[in-house]
């Protein structure tokens, strides 16, 4: 066996290593995601992207709360948001 | 059965139908006649000769358009601006209480003369709320500022952020990166020219620890900063990175922001700016260093992410790719965007595959050999010019090696298994990559 069919073999086995790693990592993460447990809001009519708008709040699906002291009312805010369940509707 | 399972086995599925359908191809040639054998060793041939010609003509016009876009500003110097409009800073974070430290630290240290930066928490279940508030106040020539509001997306957080900004000018980030000082200083010279909506600026990664890290710090050189270089040139910049980006707000406004409904916020609204009419320039010297994942699992989240969600953008403006005129330099931009989201990785992937499948039962792979070696050294060729523009450690470059056939290969079956899923229309979900903590 000479160098070139080395060189060949080393760039075979490379090419078709790598593409089988790909697709088992590819799987894998797809196994991954199968794997990890269901959110709450896994919910198939849940919004996916769209923050919910409450009665009374301004701007952008949601009343963004500033300072120190918004931790008590994000807290409130997502009891509010629980209560409203199917009222709840896109900004 | 969830739909989140149903999706996944749906996903599994294509991958199953692909190689399959590579296999049979395989064992068709293996076990169909002599004549039909060198048919296909003369398509090898022809593919093999498309496919140098395309890559030639990509990498030689990006190299080039690159290095006039480099040349440009360092022979004509920056422009050069009398006064530096305020600037807003949003800082959207979700569960980034481990690396945001870090992020505000650098922000605490921009030469720039007055400027806010708005935290905007969404609806985090970590002490990313938190650590944000022990930054709220006057710091140097920042006003930090914090917003909270309920999980909605980074496109939500990013726009509650710009409706509680104030400033002309707005840079939106990202929370696990941090910037140079000067970043903001030099993106912001390229708005005394009032067509100019946004600039882009250059990502690089911080950590490179492993190989799969330090082949990412190159993609970012490589292939990442020297097509936006070269679009720059055009100032036709088609994604401005969610890492570091900076924009006009008049523009911003007249776009209506960010939208919700795709994966690849910063994509999107780019092109959108773009139809706009609304010019896109790079500027290499705003700097942001950001978290490259540091295994190929996680990798492979991100780029099946960064596929789909470009994907998703250009199905919405599919009309840009039919209109050539007015602005060309718009639509080239677009194509190109196209080009190497869709076409280019199916392409690599099959062509890769043909010539080692040819290559093991035909025994052309002798040419196929020369054929590497000389992509090889186009790479490294393309790898020391790009490092060198960017100043940067010239340890990068024997990664070249093996960038084309492991590390670009991998991502590109990644890529196309991301746009069949996408073409199906098959769900997906945001994902979280896990977080290392922040270096001192």
């Amino acid at each position: 066996m000479n160098v070139v069919d080395i060189l060949v073999s080393i760039v075979v086995v490379t090419i078709l290593v790598t593409i089988i790693l790909a697709i088992v990592t590819y799987v894998a993460y797809k196994l991954r995601l199968s794997r990890e447990p269901a959110r709450p809001d896994d919910d198939p009519d849940a919004l996916r992207y769209f923050v919910p708008f409450l009665p009374g709040m301004g701007g952008d699906g949601g009343e963004a709360l500033e300072g120190r002291d918004a931790r008590p009312a994000l807290d409130r805010l997502d009891r509010d948001v629980a209560d409203l369940g199917d009222h709840a509707s896109t900004a | 059965m969830s739909r989140r399972r149903h999706s996944i086995w749906q996903s599994l599925g294509v991958v199953f139908v692909t190689v399959g359908v590579v296999l049979a191809f395989v064992v068709w040639a293996v076990l169909v006649g002599p004549d039909i054998q060198v048919v296909i060793v003369r398509a090898v041939v022809v593919t093999l000769v498309i496919f140098l010609v395309i890559l030639f003509l990509r990498y030689f016009s990006l190299l080039w358009f690159s290095y006039l876009g480099h040349a440009e500003r360092n022979v004509l110097g920056v422009r050069e601006i009398r006064e530096l409009p305020a600037v807003s800073i949003i800082v959207p974070a979700y569960n980034e209480g481990r690396v945001l430290e870090r992020a505000l630290t650098s922000l605490m240290q921009l030469e720039y003369p007055e400027y806010e930066v708005l935290v905007v928490d969404d609806g985090s279940k970590d002490d990313t709320l938190e650590i944000a508030s022990q930054w709220e106040g006057q710091r140097g020539a920042g006003l930090f500022r914090v917003i909270t509001k309920p999980n909605g997306g980074k496109a939500s957080a990013l726009n509650a952020g710009i409706a509680h900004s104030k400033h002309p000018l707005v840079f939106c980030m990202d929370a696990d990166s941090y910037l140079d000082p000067r970043t903001l200083l030099n993106a912001a010279r390229h708005f005394t020219d009032p067509a100019v909506g946004a600039v882009a600026g250059n990502v690089k990664v911080e950590n490179r620890g492993s190989i799969v890290t330090r082949l990412q710090a190159l993609e970012y050189i490589e292939g990442l900063n020297m097509p936006r270089r070269a679009q720059g040139f055009i100032a036709a910049v088609n994604i401005v990175p969610g890492p570091v980006g900076l924009f006009r707000r008049e523009a911003l406004e007249e776009i209506g922001g960010y939208d919700t409904d795709t994966f690849a916020e910063d994509a999107d609204l780019t092109l959108k700016m773009m139809a706009a009419g609304w010019r896109v320039e790079y500027e290499d010297q705003a700097i942001a260093w950001s978290e490259a994942p540091e295994s190929w699992r996680d990798l492979t989240q991100q780029r099946y992410r960064w596929t789909r969600g470009i994907l998703q953008a250009i199905r919405k403006r599919k009309g840009l790719f039919l209109r050539p005129f007015p602005d060309f330099p718009l639509w080239i931009s677009t194509i190109q965007l196209g080009f190497e989201a869709i076409v280019w990785p199916v392409m690599n992937v099959f062509a890769h595959l043909f010539f080692a499948i040819v290559a093991i039962l035909f025994g052309a792979g002798e040419l196929i050999l020369y054929w590497m070696i000389l992509l090889t050294l186009l790479d490294l060729v393309a790898a020391l010019v790009t490092v060198s523009m960017e100043e940067e450690s010239l340890s990068l470059v024997p990664m070249a090696l093996i960038y084309r056939f492991v590390f670009i290969l991998f991502l590109d079956v990644v890529k196309m298994f991301a746009t069949m899923e996408e073409l199906l229309r098959l769900d997906m979900e945001w994902g979280k990559l896990e977080r290392a903590e922040a270096s001192a």
